[in-house]
């Protein structure tokens, strides 16, 4: 089964990404940090990344460029979660490697468009 | 200027000095002469340099003439360089006038304006009018970024790269950069400058001219008019601060009336019913809320946490609280309700990306209760028997995710001593200074150490526990409690 990982430290956007994926026939794993997703990313190698850009700690940034800088990672598909006001961030989001970017609060279509045309190529 | 000085010197040398000479341009032309000076026979003539071209000294030979010669050469020398000193001053005097104009016009003029781009329209015309420049591009730093937010002339992408190049080199240096490059086989000046205000970077003015270099008198100016423009454009800064800041307070100030006038006004009388509610809005106000709706023959009870904050989660609150209550009279089950609530909502909340969770339950008075959720955190049921402890998981999402959401419903025995406490995530995600959340296994440990007491009781318990788990770390979500106890 395809695995998709959600990085928040928000529990609140967790668990809605959670309801949103649950739409699909997926495997969803939640990490609440930086250097736990990398490890999941390492040893789950999730077909899909939802990755918060402001957390505590390592931010989503540092750990997608880490992510994409590994080869047998590299091609993990990564969305990154943006703030409003935190545009100024999206070259440093291309920059680290990001597949593309969603500002919150975003819809529960724009998440399912993502998952179909990753996980299902529609 | 030089011709007057000599004059009124001339005289004053000659009041001490029996010496009869003439003082005469270099091109022959007299400018003063002492008064017993009548020819120019028998004289000696002395050279001298001065800014002014050549002047020449025509001296009358008496006994001590070489000494004569001396002390005339040597006073007019120091006269004509003081004078060369003076005329520097006064250059001076008249730049630091013109910046001073600068200064008091642009104050004059800005201070009364308080939108960003008529400020900067104000500093381009001051330019225009001071350099006359081909091109003026202004920059302003916005979230650690240069943006060439204004400009004024022709503007191309290699004018535009050659500012952005130049303004930063500026800001570095804290100073004037003027450069040049040819361009189509003619020369094209180039002068940046910063502007701050004191250790603030603000951005930088850039201008360029075709066929012309830039001097440093117009760098100066410019440096001038950037210093200024740069404590304007800063104070415009602020009072933009304040004024968000003032209008978020305001606008916090409302939804927090909105969402203390929305709750119930007292508990209902229920029988064999003990019933507590409670809620701490934080500072921010978000989207909690509880209810006690009847329909005349049975209560229900409901607890709903809105995404976001502010006024936009006050007004789906308000208008889900009124939904609830308005079909709630003629929907008998309560997963049908949710599920035509997320009908009616979905269509305003689905591109907004709004959501709103809601735990919603009916007592019967002869032991039970029948409960939904739409994606809220699940209840804890205590069970007074045997102390066990149940969390009222059944899936549904939160309303305003999908349109076609159906939700399910369950029946629980409620036995006397049983308690449920409904919470929202302000609680259990109430979070130390550590970073550590309160969590839920905390929240059924006071349950099981307090079930003998009133749910008031309980209620206070939970609340004065996580504020101690708090302390001092601000509270950043609404804490909403709703505990029912059959008695």
């Amino acid at each position: 089964m395809k695995k998709v990982l959600i990085v928040d430290d928000d529990i609140t956007i967790q668990r809605l990404l959670e309801f949103i994926l649950r739409k699909f026939d997926v495997d969803v794993l939640i990490s609440g940090d930086g250097d736990s997703a990398i490890e999941l990313i390492k040893s789950e190698k999730p077909d899909l990344v939802f990755l918060d850009v402001m957390m505590p700690g390592k931010n989503g940034i540092e750990v997608c460029r880490e992510i994409k800088a590994n080869p047998e990672l590299k091609d993990t598909y990564i969305v990154m979660l943006t703030a409003k006001g935190e545009e100024s961030e999206i070259k440093d989001m291309f920059d680290s490697g990001a597949n593309e970017y969603v500002p919150k609060p975003f819809s529960p279509s724009e998440i399912m468009s993502i998952v179909k045309k990753v996980i299902y190529k529609e | 200027m030089i011709e007057r000085v000599i004059k009124i010197y001339t005289d004053k040398f000659s009041q001490f000095s029996n010496t009869e000479f003439a003082v005469v341009d270099e091109k022959g032309k007299m400018i003063a002469r002492t008064k017993n000076f009548e020819n120019f026979e028998k004289s000696v003539k002395v050279e001298l340099n001065s800014n002014y071209g050549k002047i020449y000294l025509y001296i009358k030979g008496s006994s001590d003439v070489e000494r004569e010669v001396q002390l005339l050469k040597f006073l007019y020398t120091e006269l004509l360089n003081y004078e060369g000193y003076i005329e520097n001053l006064v250059q001076e005097l008249a730049h630091r006038q013109e910046e001073l104009g600068i200064v008091y016009d642009i104050i004059a003029k800005a201070s009364l304006v308080f939108d960003e781009s008529e400020i900067v329209k104000i500093i381009i015309d001051k330019i225009r009018s001071l350099i006359s420049p081909r091109a003026c591009v202004v920059g302003i730093f916005e979230s650690g970024r240069l943006n060439q937010k204004y400009t004024s002339g022709e503007i191309l992408r290699e004018t535009s790269e050659d500012a952005e190049k130049l303004i930063e080199k500026a800001i570095e240096t804290r100073n004037f950069v003027i450069s040049s490059v040819e361009y189509q086989g003619r020369v094209k000046g180039m002068l940046a400058v910063p502007m701050f205000s004191g250790a603030h970077q603000i951005g930088g003015i850039f201008v360029c001219d075709e066929g012309r270099n830039f001097e440093t008198a117009d760098a100066k100016l410019l440096l001038t008019l950037g210093n200024y423009a740069g404590i304007i454009l800063y104070r415009n800064k602020l009072i933009d601060e304040i004024k968000r800041t003032e209008a978020l307070k305001q606008e916090i100030e409302i939804a927090k009336r909105i969402q203390e006038n929305l709750l119930p006004k007292k508990i209902p009388e229920c029988e064999g019913l003990d019933v507590c509610a409670f809620i701490k809005p934080s500072s921010s106000v978000g989207g909690d809320y509880y209810d006690f709706i009847s329909n005349g023959k049975k209560n229900a009870f409901l607890v709903m946490d809105v995404s976001g904050h502010g006024i936009g989660a006050a007004l789906l609150l308000s208008s889900l609280r009124s939904v609830v209550r308005l079909m709630y009279e003629i929907t008998p089950d309560i997963s049908e309700l949710l599920s035509a609530i997320n009908r009616v909502i979905y269509k305003d909340t689905s591109e907004i990306g709004m959501y709103s969770t809601i735990f919603m339950c009916e007592y019967y008075p002869e032991g039970f209760f029948v409960y939904s959720n739409a994606g809220h955190v699940p209840p804890i049921l205590f069970k007074r028997d045997d102390g066990s402890m149940f969390e009222l998981e059944i899936h549904g999402s939160p309303i305003g995710l999908f349109d076609d959401e159906k939700y399910g419903s369950d029946r629980i025995e409620f036995s006397k001593g049983d308690i449920i406490v409904a919470f929202t995530d302000g609680v259990t995600e109430a979070r130390n200074s550590n970073g550590e959340f309160f969590g839920v296994e905390r929240l059924k440990n006071i349950i099981a150490q307090n079930f003998e007491k009133s749910s008031d009781e309980i209620c206070d318990v939970v609340v004065s526990e996580v504020m101690n788990f708090q302390k001092d770390v601000e509270q950043k979500d609404d804490i909403t409690l709703l505990i029912l106890k059959k008695i």
